[in-house]
């Protein structure tokens, strides 16, 4: 009854869905609706080259506002996931049920048999070599993304990430106690606060102004096609780029704080 | 374009495929994102013009030269960031299900139900 | 009509920061006092700031809009996001932003014992703001990325307590289906976008008015759909009853009471503003059967539940199904019916949140001083918890509709809607749904207040002096709501019903004044508020009512009447595996036969129809996803073949 269910809803989906594309691909473009009038508005009203820049940090900056928040939620939402439970205090009906939920599983044998291996092999000498090579241009082609958001395909969001790799790259040659000692998670978690509260600063700088929030104020400063134009969009990548290397660098290090679980108790 | 169109369905498609008939759970997610690729692909060929080019104005540019639709480009980077946020939560859960259960079959772990 | 002001953007924006200020000094464990101080102190000043806008939006009917980034529409295209706030918006608004503050004070005593509650009050304070966010903006893309930080936070906060294994099957759940809802209504978006090349809700709801392409009607399925998940409507309402049990009960009551009433905010704009069909006798029919269905199985599923706070999310899917049919008689032809089953929807919206959350408040008063939710294992709290049991009283009275209390004029209006509205059959159904909800209410007392108190649970305490303070604000809001209708729908209901209707006034204050009329052919009427209540203080009708709810509830006990004596044999295995023969081995959690199970006469006689429900809910995963995907084709069939 399932799969009968599965197929018959599948087959309707993909039938309709052909026809509606076939009708699609007939529809008048998409550019003599709003984008015509914002292409036209962006090298005059934001200083900025790239248009689709313009659009995320200008037009709809609001939007970005909102999706740097999803990142926050989410980075959030597994550290409390994958963290250590303490209870301070037990009630009375739980104490029998404590007993009772004690699970057997054969994870302690694979957990064992990881530490064994982890202990005997050496470091990899071609991975620790790739990676001292690899490691400092990642981190310049990052801090580059970030800087030519405006000029050329590229922005905050995408620098950031590539910058966040740099603790991948770290654990893959050296292994879990190198990362603890470099990379300090309680204060990158602080850093990305203080990235988003920039963030939000930056769009409160208009209603100084006397206009609404958000407004691009300074977009006049040094002409469009330089590095420092375009007003508040330079300073809003790096704002975003800084607040999403944080806070990916500490999922990483969450993440890869459970492999090795065992060892620091 | 309509060959666009029809193969981000195919393969949103083929991604609820597998959320609805594999038991892994590590597959259920690698489903999930299949899904948000199809719809990616879908969301950036809308804008297309046939013999656009980017949305850049360089200083080279060549007359006569018109540009393709930047807006659904932008409502593609939102897009991306929240399906891997997506990626990253299930991930963590099903880290923690491994743990408690002892396994990440979908026919196991089943204890709500009624 | 042009009310420009920027309070909106206050009541968005202040949870934010509060957020964010708690992350920077989440690193000093001693500063945990101020962190609450700065959640109780952002909530409220989104309360103070909705309040003062409720004197010109809905005393003097003005909308008020707020373009972000000075961006005004150009040439009549709106390029940048614009927030609009009218009626019907700011009365969502305030139903949220009240009950997370009283949550706020509820959770200072509540969650004393878990660990790293800085991240609790962050995800907390970023639950409220994507909740005024969504509910306050004018965009359409906009809508979607705060649904997406709901989501996120609402999975974080059920996955809380992670040393119990419930909730991290419920949080999984809830991600796999969750999120599937929000890619049907991304891709929804995208369709209209490529039909109509803009994002404003305004301005899309002036191009397609009565100009239904193929496009726009696959984009209104999978849109419907997608709200369906969000709203809990049957078949897509299988992760509600997961997730409502295993969250702390500060966070439940939000996510029951309050997240289902921003989905059915999202389907109300959907049905009466986007895609306009008021008068359209087709998809009322569609609207009215969706919400009886929704009725019957919420109802039926909860009168066999073992867990409090399941039951109490089963009983939520029941409830919204007598919204949505209340919304649905609203898009009927003849004015003055339709006006009362919008009245009704929304007077069930607001009282669905005072009871729901004082039942949520109360679940968590047992759970705090006993440790469980298992009511085969509770019973004879009310000499040892006498408040907690009166409150319990009050909502459960509320909640099945008997007179004093709020519950009785809402669906008063909703049986009177949907008999005059021609779909008589729907009013006998709701009429005995009632019925069914007195039933498992009157279940849940007597296996948790009522009956003998058990040896483990000699030493449980009254709830602490915060927790009543709140339970108290919400039992004294239901009896307000009862005995003064006519003050409360004369300045609350009537503006925000108006509002509903008024598609010129909403698209007229983002361009200019006529550009409603230049798009439309003609001019859409907007019906009278008047309307008249048959036999609301009649004493005939009132004893009729009474003595119909009287007859059932003695039907329902005579059945079951053979069990309803204390013997309590206490079959979990505890003999050993002498008696494991009977019982099929199975532990506490497999073995829903106790001794103190009210309906269990009810249960037996009527064996395959629940136990096909049962089989239903099967647990796996994937079966609930083939749910949400059938409910969409058959949806596109439907709107295919009609429109």
């Amino acid at each position: 009854m399932k799969k009968f269910l599965a197929w018959f809803s599948l087959s309707i989906l993909l039938a309709f869905s052909v026809y509606v594309s076939f009708v699609m691909a007939a529809l008048p473009s998409t550019y003599n609706g709003i984008s015509n009038i914002i292409v036209k508005n962006t090298i005059e009203r934001t200083g900025a080259i790239n248009a689709v820049t313009a659009i995320v940090f200008d037009f709809r900056g609001y939007d970005t506002l909102g999706e740097s928040f999803v990142l926050f939620t989410a980075v959030s939402g597994s550290a409390v996931i994958l963290r250590n439970y303490k209870k301070n205090s037990v009630t009375p009906l739980e104490k029998d049920l404590k007993n009772s939920q004690k699970n057997k599983s054969n994870l302690e044998i694979i957990k064992e048999i990881d530490k064994k291996r982890d202990s005997i092999i050496e470091r990899d000498s071609i991975i620790v070599s790739t990676a001292n090579l690899v490691l400092p241009i990642s981190l310049s082609l990052g801090a580059y993304v970030i800087l030519h958001g405006h000029l050329s395909p590229g922005g905050g969001f995408q620098g950031g990430v590539l910058i966040a790799g740099a603790v991948a790259i770290v654990f893959l040659a050296y292994g879990m106690d190198r990362v603890s000692k470099v990379f300090n998670a309680e204060r990158i978690k602080v850093y990305e606060s203080v990235g988003a509260l920039s963030f939000l600063l930056l769009g409160t700088l208009g209603v100084v102004y006397g206009y609404n929030f958000f407004k691009n104020v300074i977009y006049n400063q040094g002409k469009p096609g330089m590095l420092y134009s375009s007003g508040t969009i330079f300073w809003m990548n790096f704002a975003v780029g800084y607040k999403v290397l944080a806070g990916i660098g500490f999922l990483l290090i969450t993440m890869i704080g459970t492999l090795n679980a065992e060892e620091k108790e | 374009m309509l060959i666009n169109y029809i193969g981000a369905f195919i393969v949103m498609i083929l991604g609820l495929y597998i959320m609805m008939s594999k038991k892994n759970l590590i597959k259920i997610v690698i489903g999930m994102s299949l899904v948000d690729s199809g719809l990616n692909l879908l969301l950036v060929s809308v804008g297309f013009r046939p013999g656009g080019t980017a949305p850049i104005f360089i200083t080279d540019l060549k007359p006569g030269a018109f540009f393709v639709d930047p807006v659904p480009q932008a409502l593609t980077l939102t897009s991306i960031v929240i399906g891997a946020c997506v990626s990253a939560l299930a991930l963590s859960l099903i880290i923690k299900i491994q743990e408690k259960y002892g396994t990440i079959d979908a026919d196991k772990v089943r204890r709500l139900r009624g | 009509m042009n009310y420009v002001s920027s309070l909106p953007i206050i009541a968005i924006i202040t949870p934010f920061i509060g957020a964010f200020l708690i992350g920077a000094i989440s690193s000093n464990k001693k500063l945990l006092p101020a962190m609450k101080g700065i959640a109780i102190v952002s909530s409220l000043v989104s309360l103070v700031s909705l309040l003062f806008l409720t004197k010109p939006i809905l005393l003097e009917g003005k909308v008020a809009t707020y373009w972000l980034g000075n961006w005004m529409p150009q040439e009549q295209m709106a390029i940048g996001i614009g927030l609009e706030v009218d009626s019907f918006g700011l009365f969502t608004g305030l139903i949220i932003t009240f009950s997370s503050f009283l949550s706020s004070i509820y959770s200072v005593t509540y969650m004393k014992e878990d660990n790293a509650l800085d991240k609790y009050y962050t995800l907390f304070l970023l639950l409220l703001g994507s909740m005024i966010g969504f509910v306050l903006t004018g965009d359409l893309f906009n809508m979607y990325v705060m649904l997406e930080i709901m989501t996120f936070a609402a999975i974080s906060l059920t996955a809380f307590r992670n040393n119990i294994y419930k909730s991290l099957e419920a949080g999984f759940k809830y991600i796999v289906i969750g999120s599937l809802g929000s890619t049907l209504i991304l891709l929804g978006t995208v369709l209209i976008y490529a039909q109509t090349a803009t994002l404003n809700m305004a301005q899309i709801s002036a191009l397609i008015h009565n100009n239904y392409t193929p496009v726009t009607i696959l984009a209104l399925a999978f849109m419907m759909a997608g709200y369906g998940v969000k709203a809990f409507l049957v078949p897509c309402h299988t992760w509600p009853p997961d997730a409502h049990m295993s969250a702390p009960s500060s966070v439940s009551m939000l996510l029951s009471g309050v997240m289902s009433k921003t989905g059915i905010y999202g389907f109300v704009r959907l049905l009466y503003m986007i895609f306009f069909s008021v008068g359209m006798a087709k998809m009322e029919l569609l609207i009215i059967l969706w919400g009886t269905l929704t009725m019957i199985v919420g109802a039926s599923m909860a009168i066999i539940q073992t867990d409090f706070k399941r039951l109490l999310a089963f009983s939520s899917v029941s409830q919204i199904g007598y919204i949505i049919v209340a919304f649905g008689v609203g898009l009927s032809s003849k004015s003055s019916i339709g006006v009362l089953g919008t009245l009704g929807g929304l007077y069930h919206m607001i009282n669905h949140a005072s009871f729901k959350c004082l039942l949520f408040m109360c679940a968590g008063a047992v759970l705090h001083a006993t440790g469980t939710t298992d009511i085969t294992k509770l019973g004879g709290l009310s000499k040892k918890m006498p408040y907690t049991t009166i409150l319990f009283l009050i909502a459960a009275f509320s909640i099945s509709g008997l007179p004093p209390f709020n519950g009785f004029v809402s669906k008063w209006m909703i049986y009177q809607a949907t008999y005059e509205a021609g779909y008589a059959p729907v009013t006998i159904i709701a009429l005995i749904v009632s019925v069914f909800t007195l039933a498992y209410m009157m279940k849940l007392a007597q296996s948790v207040f009522f009956g003998e108190l058990p040896k483990k649970l000699e030493e449980v305490k009254e709830v602490p002096l915060t927790m009543s303070i709140t339970m108290g604000v919400f039992a004294l809001a239901c009896l307000v709501e009862g005995l003064f209708p006519k003050i409360i729908s004369k300045y609350l209901l009537e503006p925000a019903a108006y509002s509903i209707y008024n598609l010129h006034n909403y698209i007229d204050v983002m361009f200019t004044k006529g550009f409603a009329e230049k798009m439309f052919k003609n001019k859409i009427p907007i019906p009278n508020m008047t309307y008249e209540m048959a036999g609301y203080w009649r004493p005939e009708a009132w004893f009729v009512l009474f003595i119909v709810i009287l007859i059932g509830f003695i039907i329902g006990v005579g059945i079951s009447l053979n069990f309803v004596k204390k013997n309590n044999i206490d079959t979990t295995c505890n003999f050993g595996d002498k008696y494991g023969v009977f019982t099929g081995g199975e532990k506490e959690e497999f073995a829903p036969i106790a001794g103190g199970d009210l309906f269990w006469g009810l249960r037996h006689n009527l064996k395959g129809y629940f136990g096909f429900l049962e089989k239903a809910h099967s647990g796996v995963v994937n079966d609930y996803v083939t749910w949400v995907i059938s409910c969409t084709a058959v949806l596109s069939i439907y709107l295919f073949a009609v429109l």
